[in-house]
């Protein structure tokens, strides 16, 4: 029922992809959807879209997952290159009807618009797949530790990200269980229109809002017998640690970071 | 009746016997808009020993439950002293010696664990505590054997069983390698099953880790394997001793609204039937063998 639905789409797995540290994972990511920008002609954009489709097969996630996640951006693909396509002026006329004009220009730039899209969809889903939420956390919070110079309570957003991570199906369980209570008791919760269901809401929201505010009381009494005083001073378990192959995928993504900045020179830009 | 205990000695503990010592503890919750300050301690004195199993008990409201937090120094005294060996709980620097020596398992397993993989969570009190992560590794599956949830340790807790949860949580305190543990009502939400495994949990880290363990319930069957009973009623001690004798005084109990447990209920019943079976039978097992004594000889009179 509802409590199936999984956190993030966490696929576990052996994969080469698998196995890279979360934080560089997360760094090389944020890198190649940089330079997924920075390619702006056929040589460099054919570059990228070789090295996202090599990294899909490496992850060894089933592509149809991959699919799922383009689904739900189907739409706006299209609509954002149709719109480039139609309001981009350029040079070399190639159709006119009426006021509807569209120019060479506008072709290239909503085409390589339309395959950015793809390509970040993909490398993003690529890192919710095969990254845990613990190590995406956790990765989080080191890769933000910086920040802590400006105040920012890193460690504890990092603490509130696991709680609620860890408390999600918790509270999803106790919602299904509540909505049968009161369907049991002759709620109605699927006729009428749309006030009519928000209204049916009520009952729900009410009763699951004053539960959670008691089991976060509850936890923050459990968590300060377990001596938590925030984040200073302490250590964890599984520390992360860099390894040769999270250098070897280091040296791959810097190498198709240069690779790009080379071949954007070998022809003139075909977008801007 | 034996009304209370022997005076709790002035030196709380120093000597490493007693672990814990209330000294006639007053508490009142304060007053709020509604409601005027209520006191729900009226003096409670008591001490446990070091290795020793405690059983409190006392029905809704007794004042069972604050009592266990003064354990800890999640409450505080209004009028009284509490010692956690020899440790003044008032005192605001020794907040984490008192914690990291008196451990604490409350009621519902799922407020209780922060992580979202079993073991991550019993390492998060020694992650607390700064413990370096190749000593922290040996401690957490220690602590996960020792409730034999240590196959389990890369689940998500939420998928475990209510008792799977709440063995996760004690080996959540284990991992801090507390001297005691204060139970609060640990199988209140459980069922059957669950109750079992807790409970064995429970008499394992008496046993094999000589915790020292005080075991807040309702439940008599669970108060009887205990080395001592106190009975709270209203803020106050009630009765203490030995489980056997405690609930041979039935009448005393039922008058403030408590049972005895089962076995020993039939017994008692079975005696005032004219029966030549003892008073102080606790458990299923020795109630059968009271009544198979009882058949081989005849009925009195």
């Amino acid at each position: 029922m509802i409590s199936d639905i999984t956190i993030g789409q966490f696929m576990p797995g052996r994969s080469f992809v698998h196995k890279i540290d979360p934080r560089m994972k997360i760094i090389l990511m944020t890198a190649i959807i940089v330079f997924i920008f920075l390619a702006k002609n056929l040589f460099s954009m054919g570059a990228m879209v070789g090295f996202v489709a090599l990294a899909v097969l490496f992850s060894r996630i089933p592509l149809r997952m991959y699919f799922k996640g383009l689904k739900a951006i189907w739409f706006l693909v299209f609509f954002t290159a149709a719109l480039n396509m139609l309001y981009i002026k350029g040079e070399h006329l190639v159709f006119q009807y009426k006021v509807l004009t569209i120019y060479e220009e506008a072709l290239w730039q909503s085409g390589f618009i339309a395959v950015r899209l793809v390509l970040i969809v993909l490398i993003s889903s690529m890192l919710t797949y095969t990254t845990s939420p613990t190590d995406l956390t956790a990765a989080i919070e080191r890769l933000l530790a910086p920040l802590k110079l400006f105040r920012l309570p890193v460690h504890e957003l990092a603490m509130m990200m696991t709680i609620a991570l860890r408390f999600i199906p918790t509270l999803l369980e106790e919602t299904e269980k509540i909505m049968n209570a009161q369907k049991a008791r002759g709620a109605d919760m699927e006729s009428g229109g749309v006030i009519k269901r928000a209204k049916a809401l009520i009952p729900i929201l009410i009763p699951l809002f004053i539960s959670s505010f008691r089991r976060a009381f509850e936890l923050a009494t459990a968590m300060d017998c377990r001596c938590y005083t925030g984040g200073k001073g302490r250590t964890r378990l599984n520390v992360l640690k860099y390894r040769f192959r999270d250098f070897f995928a280091f040296l791959l993504v810097g190498g198709l970071c240069a690779g790009i900045l080379y071949l954007n020179t070998l022809a003139p830009s075909l977008v801007r | 009746m034996e009304e209370k205990l022997t005076p709790p000695s002035a030196s709380s503990g120093e000597d490493g016997i007693q672990q814990i010592s209330l000294q006639d503890v007053y508490f009142e919750y304060e007053s709020t808009d509604e409601a005027p300050p209520k006191e729900v301690l009226h003096g409670v004195s008591l001490s446990v020993r070091k290795g020793e199993f405690v059983a409190l008990l006392g029905h809704n409201g007794s004042g069972k439950s604050t009592i266990a937090k003064h354990m800890n120094a999640i409450l505080l005294p209004s009028g009284g002293k509490v010692y956690v060996a020899g440790m003044d709980t008032a005192d605001e620097n020794l907040l984490t010696d008192i914690r990291r020596t008196v451990g604490m398992v409350f009621q519902n397993p799922d407020n209780q664990l922060v992580a979202t993989i079993v073991e991550e969570d019993v390492a998060f009190g020694p992650e607390n505590l700064g413990i370096p992560s190749a000593e922290m590794r040996q401690l957490v599956d220690d602590a996960l054997k020792a409730v034999g949830m240590y196959e389990y340790r890369r689940h998500a807790p939420h998928k475990l069983s209510g008792g799977q949860k709440q063995r996760v949580a004690i080996a959540g305190i284990i991992a801090m390698r507390p001297k005691c543990i204060v139970f609060d009502e640990p199988t209140a939400m459980l069922d059957p099953r669950g109750r079992q495994e807790v409970m064995d949990a429970i008499d394992n880290l008496v046993k094999k880790l000589g915790i020292t363990v005080v075991l807040i319930t309702h439940y008599m069957d669970e108060a009887a394997k205990a080395d001592r009973v106190i009975i709270i009623n209203d803020g106050r001690l009630l009765m203490e001793g030995k489980p056997n004798e405690v609930f041979s005084h039935i009448d005393m109990l039922r008058e403030h609204h408590l049972d005895v447990p089962q076995a020993t209920e039939l017994a008692q019943y079975l005696r005032s039937e004219g029966y030549d079976i003892p008073d102080d039978v606790l458990t299923p097992e020795e109630c059968a063998r009271a009544i198979l004594g009882a058949r081989a000889g005849s009925k009195k009179e």
